[in-house]
């Protein structure tokens, strides 16, 4: 009795050992396709953040009017020393038009966003 | 069985089961997040095709003051019809996509351009759904 007792046990063991082993192989490859979806959440939300920076610049840069440059981790326009995505505003002045590039750049200098806006140097209204 | 508690085969399908579970979850968020990435994608797009007819709209204005300033009036400029309802009064729209384009209204006045109105504008007749299927009693 004791004898069948011991092997229930040890086959129970057995059993839960190589569920773990198993847990843990799925868990690895469910943990780097969460973490994948993470990654991939987060790009897209930081391009679409970053393009509404850039068309804000934009429309401000067609009223006359500064934009806001420097933004912080939730996008929220700030400070430079709290900003972790900045835009920079290259202007090309040519006759009649004025050509301006907006870049929108994270904190390691990588490119997120572009945008090319042309505004009438003359304009009545 | 009752005395051991849990029963051989249990561990197994605990682990069946919250495997199942955590893939069906993974494979939700990572088709969740692909369908992010292609909505960005597709504002991404979007917003490059307004500001390239926007642009494009711009330099015609430019290249349209610059002609009338040498007395000229074309009724083409960069591919773009312009259409003169009198009073020095002009239209033209550049193409967004093959849904939108600016239609853009200007006048000249003392050798100046004026910005009558820059709107976008849809080039798909608008069709109402009109044949929903209702429950009317």
């Amino acid at each position: 009795m004791r004898k069948r007792i011991d092997s229930g046990h040890g086959l129970m063991l057995f059993e839960l050992l190589i569920a773990i082993g198993f847990f843990a192989v799925f868990a690895t490859i469910i943990l780097r396709l969460f973490i994948s979806a993470q990654q991939i959440s987060l790009q897209s939300n930081n391009l679409s953040r970053a393009i509404m920076a850039a068309e804000n610049a934009a429309e401000c840069v067609k009223a006359g009017t500064e934009p806001a440059v420097f933004y912080n981790e939730d996008w929220v326009p700030s400070e430079q020393n709290e900003s972790a995505y900045r835009l920079t505003l290259e202007t090309v002045p040519e006759e009649g038009v004025s050509t301006t590039i907006i870049t929108v750049k994270d904190k390691a200098d990588t490119e997120i966003f572009s945008l090319t806006v042309k505004t009438l140097q003359e304009a009545g209204a | 069985m009752n005395r051991r508690g849990i029963g051989i085969g249990s561990a197994s399908l605990i682990l069946i089961f919250s495997v199942l579970c955590l893939t069906v979850f993974s494979l939700l968020t990572l088709s969740m997040a692909n369908r992010e990435k292609e909505l960005s994608e597709k504002l991404e797009s979007s917003v490059e095709n307004y500001y390239a007819a926007d642009s494009a709209a711009v330099e015609i204005a430019a290249e349209f003051l610059a002609n009338s300033k040498n007395g000229k009036i074309p009724s083409e400029l960069n591919g773009a019809i312009i259409s003169s309802n009198g009073e020095c009064r002009f239209n033209y729209s550049c193409t967004i996509d093959d849904r939108r384009s600016i239609a853009v209204k200007f006048e000249i006045k003392d050798g100046k351009i004026n910005i009558l109105s820059w709107q976008e504008t849809n080039i798909e007749e608008w069709l109402p759904n009109d044949n929903i299927n209702v429950w009317k009693g």
